[in-house]
């Protein structure tokens, strides 16, 4: 195989490089995103809708990282209206007739309220590293399949 | 305005009563009404979806108090009734849909229904809010009114609601003159909540209340605003007033 010029090979890495950026910034989005917007919990929980919700305490959290008195006694006002039958919209409606917009979240709200649950009680450095290092390793797993798709739909010429 | 305001012994207190002519109720609200309304906030219209569609209902001559029910007219009837001190004439709070049809039906009286509040609120013109169709903050004790007329912190009542950090309370009974209906009936916007007599969900077993509260936003002050909860709840932004049928 003949080597290739110095320009491509410079280009390559170029694409290389581009495909790694993009992988981890992708991979880190996607995780921080799925932390602080999806739910794992059934919709129609106590989770479910307090995931929605703000806390009424005096901190800027979300309902369902809110351990507080009163943040419970929203949380146990939810099971209470779940018993009854009613589902996410019929109890969240509820919640922004009597307690307004001060019960509701915005996307800018509910990431204060996720980093100031992740910060609370100091940096957890430990807890950092752990969250970077699974997404080193999801970054280079989608770069070693990114790296695949690219070189096999390379032109025959090239490859050569 | 045809109106003929009677003062009743009330639990032993003077209580002013407004007669409401016989005529046509506006009950609830358009969708397309609602989006205009909601336009400008980030309010749902599914939130508010139980309002629609807008019907009309004919509505017998009755008798509504001028104000919601205080905690001095409800202590004359139930002794046992504690409340702070400097609330004697603000409205009666955390009492459940039961406990107020009881003290209703005790001075001759029952729970209004929704087509009687709303008539009463909203008087001939079907107008969105007590004192016209556009929001006024100054004509209703909500979220915003500065602090309310208390300046009680959420939880100074024994039954903790909300335990929000938000400030406020409840304002003594028709405070705000600019703020009634075209009928002179006081605070049928904001103050408290205040349960009528028929069902939200019979099926469910949950009961209506109208009329926003201290607690809540603008969108919750329009008389066709429905709140549904359990008959047995108890909140310091749930209260009542009486209706009376005949004239």
């Amino acid at each position: 195989m003949d080597r290739a010029a110095p320009g491509e090979k410079s280009l390559t890495m170029y694409v290389k490089f581009f495909v790694g950026v993009i992988s981890f910034i992708s991979v880190l989005t996607f995780m921080s995103a799925r932390y602080i917007f999806l739910n794992s919990a059934p919709e129609n929980s106590v989770m479910g809708i307090s995931h929605s919700l703000a806390c009424p305490c005096e901190c800027p959290m979300v309902l369902e990282d809110c351990h507080m008195s009163c943040g419970l006694e929203w949380k146990n006002l939810i099971g209470v209206k779940l018993k009854t039958g009613l589902v996410k919209q019929d109890i969240t409606s509820y919640f922004y007739k009597r307690y307004g917009k001060e019960a509701m979240l915005t996307p800018a709200q509910r990431f204060a309220g996720k980093w100031y649950e992740v910060t609370r009680g100091g940096y957890p450095l430990r807890e950092v590293v752990l969250f970077l290092l699974v997404v080193v390793v999801w970054t280079a797993l989608l770069y070693t399949g990114l790296i695949m798709i690219v070189e096999r739909f390379q032109s025959p010429a090239k490859k050569a | 305005m045809t109106l003929v305001a009677a003062v009743a012994a009330q639990g032993g207190t003077a209580v002013t009563k407004i007669r409401i002519p016989a005529g046509t109720a506006t009950i609830g609200s358009d969708t397309k009404t609602m989006k205009e309304q909601f336009k400008d906030g980030n309010v749902r219209l599914e939130w508010f979806a139980d309002e629609a569609p807008q019907r009309k209902a004919e509505v017998d001559a009755f008798l509504i108090d001028a104000t919601e029910v205080t905690n001095r007219q409800y202590k004359k009837l139930f002794p046992e009734h504690e409340f702070p001190a400097n609330l004697t004439d603000h409205p009666v709070v955390n009492v459940t849909w039961k406990m107020a049809d009881e003290y209703c039906r005790k001075i001759g009286g029952r729970l209004p229904s929704e087509a009687e509040f709303e008539r009463a609120a909203r008087g001939d013109d079907g107008r969105v809010y007590p004192w016209g169709d556009d929001f006024d903050p100054r004509k209703a004790i909500y979220v915003e009114s500065g602090g309310g007329g208390s300046q009680l912190k959420i939880g100074s009542f024994e039954q903790e609601s909300s335990g929000s950090n938000l400030l406020g309370g409840t304002s003594p009974v028709g405070s705000i003159e600019e703020g009634k209906s075209p009928f002179g009936v006081y605070d049928m916007a904001g103050n408290v909540w205040e349960w009528q007599a028929g069902w939200y969900d019979e099926a469910k077993k949950l009961r209506l209340l109208k009329g926003g509260s201290w607690l809540t936003s603008k969108e919750s002050l329009r008389s066709s605003t429905r709140l549904s909860d359990a008959g047995a709840s108890k909140f310091n932004d749930y209260g009542f007033r009486c209706a009376y049928t005949g004239e």
